[in-house]
């Protein structure tokens, strides 16, 4: 019961049409005394009015299952005077090789190069900071940067000495230390 | 004349099994695309609904030049198709979340705007048939523009209305999903 006979529609469109002082006056006659249609358009009215930034952007792309989550494999490929080898490590933004320097000396390196798809401005900028505070540290027990560069199709790369080991969470689970989680 | 050329005709000419037909058509064909896509390129926030519609148009019609008029049958397939996908994918982004995946957690600004912006589209397309089934045209319109992301002019010719109409239909369906949402989640 109190359904609105009238459909709302060419109300709510004819409401918005009008200047707000003058909606009021124009809803009594289009509702003609049905108040059930008169707080029905109002409602819609007032989530017009109020709804900001609803429905304005598209919703996020889609992720598709069955789909790595991680970037397409490049091993085989070359970038500049590296070889890819293998992947051998993921993070939030990189993604890491073993790699093969040609020249001018040759030998195995671990190469990191942000992920594709990845090279926004911000998250470059971010990249960049890593290469740099990499390469200013100097100790035995930090990976040293040997050079950098970027690809043909811009996106930042660089070389570090390659470090054999295991993944910090295994050796935390391996050695029985307090905290085996990570600290996630 | 290809599979999907008979069967928009079929609908045309009024064939409702046709339409029934050709949805997982354009469905397959957008998956196909945008898995590839996304091994290509790797990142999701690169696959545009729009160029995927695009494209699946000129695979499965073979058409360089997207013509909008007349076209509805196979853009109410796509945008049907789309809504499906990202609904699927904002679902397992969900399930993902709370708990079906304890190790990749980022919590930053990117992924509370995301997290909202599944919410939005959850919502939406819980609501939706209910507005189609008191404006079927309202409901088209809401699809090709939400989910396909087509502009009003382009909305407008699919569907053959005329601009200002598309705005007006845009501007009464989102009010009348918005007061449909809240109600709801007030219930």
């Amino acid at each position: 019961m109190n359904q609105p006979r009238k459909p709302a529609g060419p109300i709510f469109d004819g409401a918005l049409e009008l200047p707000r002082e003058r909606r009021a006056a124009f809803l009594d006659e289009a509702c003609a005394g049905d108040a059930a249609l008169r707080r029905r358009v109002e409602a819609l009215l007032s989530a017009h009015e109020g709804a900001g930034a609803f429905m304005e952007k598209m919703p996020p792309a889609p992720v598709l299952p069955g789909l790595p989550a991680t970037p397409a494999d490049q091993s085989g490929e070359q970038i500049e005077r590296y070889k890819l080898l293998q992947q051998i490590g993921v993070g939030g933004c990189g993604v890491v090789y073993l790699a093969e320097q040609l020249e001018p000396v040759r030998r195995r390196v671990a190469l990191k190069i942000i992920k594709l798809g990845m090279d926004t401005k911000e998250v470059i900028a971010r990249f960049s900071a890593e290469r740099q505070a990499l390469a200013l540290m100097d100790h035995p027990h930090i990976a040293k940067v040997l050079d950098a560069g970027a690809t043909d199709t811009g996106r930042p790369y660089f070389v570090m000495e390659l470090v054999r080991g295991v993944p910090i969470t295994r050796y935390c689970d391996e050695n029985h230390t307090a905290d085996s989680s990570g600290g996630g | 004349m290809s599979e999907v050329t008979q069967l928009i005709s079929s609908v045309n000419q009024g064939d409702s099994t046709a339409a029934a037909e050709l949805l997982p058509l354009v469905y397959q064909e957008l998956r196909r695309l945008a898995s590839h896509k996304m091994a290509a390129q790797a990142a999701s926030h690169t696959l545009q609904p729009t160029a995927l519609v695009h494209e699946a148009w000129i695979r499965l019609l073979g058409k360089k030049e997207v013509q909008f008029t007349g076209r509805v049958h196979f853009f109410a397939a796509a945008a049907e198709a789309m809504r499906h996908i990202l609904i699927d994918s904002a679902r397992r982004k969900r399930a993902i979340r709370h708990g079906g995946d304890l190790a990749r957690v980022d919590i930053d600004e990117i992924q509370i705007a995301v997290e909202s912006d599944h919410a939005e589209l959850l919502a939406v397309h819980e609501v939706l048939d209910k507005l189609a089934a008191e404006d079927p045209q309202m409901a088209e319109l809401t699809k090709l523009r939400y989910f396909v992301g087509l502009t009003f002019e382009e909305a407008a010719e699919v569907l053959g209305i005329s601009v200002a109409t598309a705005k007006r239909h845009w501007d009464y369906a989102r009010a009348w999903l918005y007061v449909e949402i809240r109600s709801d989640a007030s219930r």
